[in-house]
């Protein structure tokens, strides 16, 4: 190790190196670590966000009051690519990174945390398997559909019996003749009533005995493919979640994904990606509760001057923008990685665990800060709170995702 | 082929704006900018002209160099091109020098059919440009206008002029000035935004210009701001306090101040 | 640049409304511009351009022009801007005014424009106030006007080029009457052919009212989803058709169904500059604020007493919005 002395002259020549990388250019130029979104990702920010205020914002405390899917929206969500955003345009989508995905789904989330959702199980759990695993045919069949919003898709892997411990997957698909005879069923399927294309990880058991995990592209018209009853949730009331029951459904071998033992491969995988999108959400909703109590701390007088004023208060504003702030790096570094063709499971878990808590712990104190008027249905507050406990819970609990990060670390991945 | 021109204008996007109390200037500094809202709707209507006719489109600005944001969003929504006028010496501009800097700029086009414009810019809210530049291309202005058909060379349209509303029928090349609300302007799409940053600007300065001497935005506007104050809405945002029929009672008072008084309205009687 | 010294008087652009009457707001602006004439001992010329304009000269005298310079003919009975611009223009290169003032109307903000570019001069639009100053150079014209929807005033000066022009928003000065004892009227002859490149197919259509119906009522009652039904917010409708008055709102009661889309107020809707607003059950995002900021006195109902649109109301009143309509609705119900 080297210890360098400080003198008078490295303090100058630190100054000035402080200096010119403080000239914009420069930074943007910095190859080694760069913060500053470029001008593609800002316009992308400022167009979605301009989109959720119009679209989203006065529908989001309808769709969460009735625990309706808005068809409308999705339809104006469809003018504006976010049914695609990681689709080649060939097939109808945008073709963007995941750093741009990230960024989409925050911003849709910020003003309505269910459409995010939706959104993102759509992107990250339906269309991202088919896009990475899918043949030239399947990606021709389905692909163009999902990308411009006739379709919506889902994925489904949960089932009674088979929460976090996946490999208790009842479902099973045993060969007959050229496909499979799925039965089964499964629970808080998200986009469970309004996907017409579900990625199903089920058991299979070929005519020779071979046995193993497999994902399957389901289309809702299938013999034997019925929807279950809407699960009245806590939050994220606008997107439907549902069970789906398999009742000797054939399966052809053109609907199988990727090989046939590739099942938990995928399931695994498109987890990985999927957290992202779920790290994205909670720190969308965390950024909405966030803005709401620095506006309403600024502006409510008690004792004569703005609470922000007192300590109480201005600590949990400091707090919360700190917390946002780490959120933000972990995931944008996470989608970084996943564009760099990267293995992501413990950053994408890392993710998914820091910003779904603190968008919890955020939401939380956001209700603090309003007092008795964060308590009232009348503001948002309460349901960025119901909205944000969600995401520490679907793909993956919190208590999964430190599994993952601590077997990463103790194999070696420090 | 209509060879259609939008111009637009980048504006503060807030209307919180703060001045600076050393030199009585706006602070601009870290305020987000926007593309004048008024001048999405000409932009919807360009694109729409040129979806139902063909042509192209191009998005024209004059601003500062940071204003080149705005014209990447106007490729986003799906124009063709996108011109930035940005040179020093244009800027601090009011709107007769602004007309100068443009009207070299069209002769220098010369190709031009359409040029549609908003109504009036949120910062300055003049809504000059449009006549001074139908004034110094020698064009055709048109304005409040509700339905346009393009023909071989001219357009048709509707229009409310004075108290009528009339069928017009005139020869392009013509300036269009869009009223609020005339569409619906669309949004970015994912797949525009990337696009947007696929496709080059075209840049016009000075000299490219080639410009008169007449043109220096500083020196030679005739208007100078000579004094900046921020206004706050003087309400009055009194509380009024009591019962329930106290507040009823001193609204019903309001009301009859501004005149409103109980009407007989027929039928209450049945 | 012109030479200063050679322009004086201050003229008025007197438009006439519909061919009918000389604009109020022509009027209003001959009241200040007799004060601005008087400080500067200068005269006060009024411009007009009309068929039959004769009728109209007795209402300008008496809002105190010293000098009328105008123009009879059946060609001049609508504005027309090639037509218009090249009569004024031409007045303009004649009389050299120094100072010269516009309503602000459509009319009179084109034709301003026009001019101000022939002129190769300033102009200052939809104006406040006006006053005349030495702070930057012997009696200047100093304008003052909003900007930045409002929140900002800017005052300007045209220090170097004549005439100084503006355009003045309506109602904001006073009409004043005063008669000059001697009136001079200077008639101009009509020798224009101007070929409009503009051709009106078929008859016009005359349309008196505008379409809009909320731009200009003079009492607008908002509803926002703190009236949480759609029983509540039929009330509000019966509250408007005993008062005379027009129901407006935000987004929310659209997407509930409860009213029409063309009677949103705000950014995406209608901008209101009635003489009261009542708001029942908004909480004011600026959405809507800014569609409303305009009327005179804005009275504001939510049972939230930090609900953003109390600092914009002039009157706030904090309670339940549904109680306050069902008194209303009580006293103005005729029985």
């Amino acid at each position: 190790m080297v210890i360098t002395r400080k003198t008078k002259q490295d303090k100058k020549s630190l100054e000035i190196d402080y200096k010119s990388l403080s000239d914009k250019r420069k930074l943007d130029n910095n190859p080694i670590l760069n913060f500053e979104p470029n001008e593609q990702l800002k316009l992308l920010r400022y167009g979605v966000r301009k989109f959720a205020e119009d679209v989203l914002l006065p529908v989001a405390p309808i769709v969460d009051r009735d625990a309706t899917f808005n068809w409308e929206t999705a339809r104006h969500l469809a003018k504006i690519n976010a049914w695609g955003i990681e689709v080649p345009e060939k097939y109808g989508g945008a073709q963007l990174d995941s750093i741009s995905h990230a960024i989409t789904i925050e911003e849709l989330s910020r003003v309505c945390a269910s459409t995010g959702l939706s959104v993102s199980a759509h992107n990250s759990l339906g269309v991202y398997p088919i896009l990475r695993w899918g043949t030239d045919e399947q990606k021709e069949r389905y692909l163009p559909a999902l990308a411009s919003g006739k379709m919506i898709a889902g994925f489904s892997m949960t089932e009674p019996n088979a929460g976090s411990d996946v490999k208790k997957i009842n479902c099973l698909a045993r060969q007959v003749g050229k496909g499979f005879l799925l039965n089964g069923s499964k629970i808080f399927v998200t986009n469970g009533g309004i996907a017409s294309i579900l990625i199903v990880i089920s058991r299979y058991k070929t005519e020779n005995g071979k046995k193993g995990m497999t994902a399957f592209i389901l289309d809702n018209t299938m013999d034997g493919y019925e929807i279950g009853k809407l699960e009245d949730k806590m939050g994220m009331r606008g997107s439907s979640t549902t069970s789906i029951y398999f009742n000797d459904l054939f399966i052809s071998q053109e609907n199988v994904l990727g090989l046939i033992s590739d099942g938990f491969k995928i399931a695994m995988n498109t987890l990985d990606v999927g957290r992202i999108g779920i790290a994205a959400q909670a720190l969308g909703i965390a950024r909405a509760a966030y803005e709401h109590s620095v506006e309403y701390s600024k502006r409510r007088i008690q004792f004569d001057k703005p609470i922000a004023n007192f300590q109480g208060i201005s600590f949990k504003l400091a707090e919360m923008a700190t917390k946002i702030e780490t959120a933000r790096l972990l995931v944008y570094k996470a989608a970084h990685m996943r564009n760099q063709g990267r293995d992501i499971s413990k950053e994408a878990a890392m993710c998914k665990y820091y910003s779904s808590q603190i968008a919890r712990d955020i939401t939380q104190e956001a209700i603090q800060v309003h007092g008795g008027y964060g308590y009232m249905k009348d503001l948002p507050l309460e349901r960025y709170y119901r909205d944000a406990k969600a995401c520490e819970i679907y793909e993956g609990t919190t208590e999964i995702m430190k599994m993952i990060i601590s077997q990463q670390i103790l194999r070696g991945n420090v | 082929m209509v060879n259609i021109f939008v111009l637009i204008k980048q504006v503060p996007g807030t209307h919180n704006l703060e001045i600076d109390k050393k030199n009585g200037a706006l602070i601009r500094e870290g305020i987000e900018t926007m593309i004048n809202p008024d001048d999405l709707y000409a932009l919807e209507l360009g694109l729409k002209l040129k979806e139902r006719y063909g042509g192209n489109t191009t998005a024209l600005t004059m601003g500062p160099s940071q204003a080149e944001f705005a014209l990447r969003e106007c490729l986003a929504m799906g124009v063709d091109e996108a011109i930035h006028v940005c040179d020093q010496i244009f800027a601090y501009s009011d709107t007769l020098q602004t007309t100068l800097v443009l009207k070299e700029v069209f002769d220098k086009i010369k190709n031009y059919d359409l040029i549609i414009t908003g109504s009036q810019t949120s910062d300055s809210s003049t809504g000059q440009v449009p006549y001074q530049l139908s004034e110094a291309l020698d064009i055709p202005l048109i304005t409040d206008i509700f339905s346009i058909e393009l023909k071989n060379g001219f357009v048709q349209c509707q229009r409310n002029f004075g108290h009528e509303s009339q069928n017009i029928q005139v020869e392009l090349p013509i300036i269009l000035r869009v009223r609020k609300h005339f569409n619906k302007p669309r949004p970015l799409s994912l797949l525009g935004i990337k696009k947007a940053f696929e496709k080059g600007i075209k840049k016009f300065d000075f000299n490219s210009l080639n410009c008169p001497d007449s043109i220096d935005g500083c020196n030679k506007s005739p208007t100078r701001v000579v004094k900046t104050e921020k206004i706050s809405l003087q309400r009055k945002n009194e509380i009024i306090k009591g019962t329930i029929t106290e507040k009823i009672q001193k609204i019903i008072e309001i009301i009859q101040e501004h005149g409103i008084e109980k009407i007989w309205v027929g039928g209450a009687h049945e | 640049m012109n030479n200063e010294s050679d322009y004086k008087d201050i003229w008025v652009f007197t438009e006439i409304k519909d061919h009918v009457k000389v604009h109020d707001c022509a009027l209003e602006i001959l009241g200040k511009g007799r004060e601005i004439a008087d400080k500067l001992g200068q005269n006060l010329v009024a411009v007009m351009l009309a068929l039959d304009a004769e009728q109209y000269i007795s209402v300008i005298e008496e809002h105190g022009a010293d000098k009328i310079i105008y123009m009879s003919h059946p060609e001049l009975k609508h504005y027309h801007e090639r037509i218009f611009t090249k009569i004024v223009h031409e007045f303009v290169e004649e009389y050299k005014p120094s100072i010269f003032l516009f309503p602000s109307t459509e009319v009179g903000n084109a034709l301003a424009a026009r001019i101000a570019y022939r002129c190769k001069t300033g102009l200052v639009s939809d104006v406040l106030n006006l006053e005349l100053s030495d702070e930057y150079g012997e009696n200047l014209l100093l304008t003052d006007k909003p900007a930045y929807g409002g929140n900002i005033h800017v005052k300007i000066i045209c220090p170097n080029t004549r005439p100084q022009m503006c355009t003045i928003t309506m109602g904001t000065f006073k009409k004043t009457l005063i008669q000059k004892a001697t009136v001079e009227i200077i008639k101009k002859e009509f020798n224009h052919d101007v070929q409009s490149k503009i051709k009106i197919i078929g008859t016009p259509t005359r349309k008196d009212k505008p379409t809009s119906t909320l731009s200009d009522v003079k009492f607008v009652l908002g509803g926002g989803n703190g009236l949480v039904s759609k029983d509540n917010f039929n009330k509000l409708f019966q509250l408007a058709r005993l008062t005379s008055g027009q129901v407006g709102g935000t987004r929310r009661p659209i997407l509930d169904g409860w009213m029409p889309e063309h009677l949103q107020i705000g950014i995406s809707g209608e901008t209101i500059s009635s003489d009261l607003y009542i708001s029942f059950g908004i909480s004011g995002a600026i959405q809507h604020v800014v569609g409303i900021k305009d009327s005179k006195t804005i009275v504001a109902i939510n049972k939230d007493p930090n609900a953003p649109i109390f600092r914009v109301a002039d009157y706030c009143i904090i309670a339940d919005a549904k109680d306050i309509l069902d008194g209303l609705l009580e006293y103005f119900t005729v029985d």
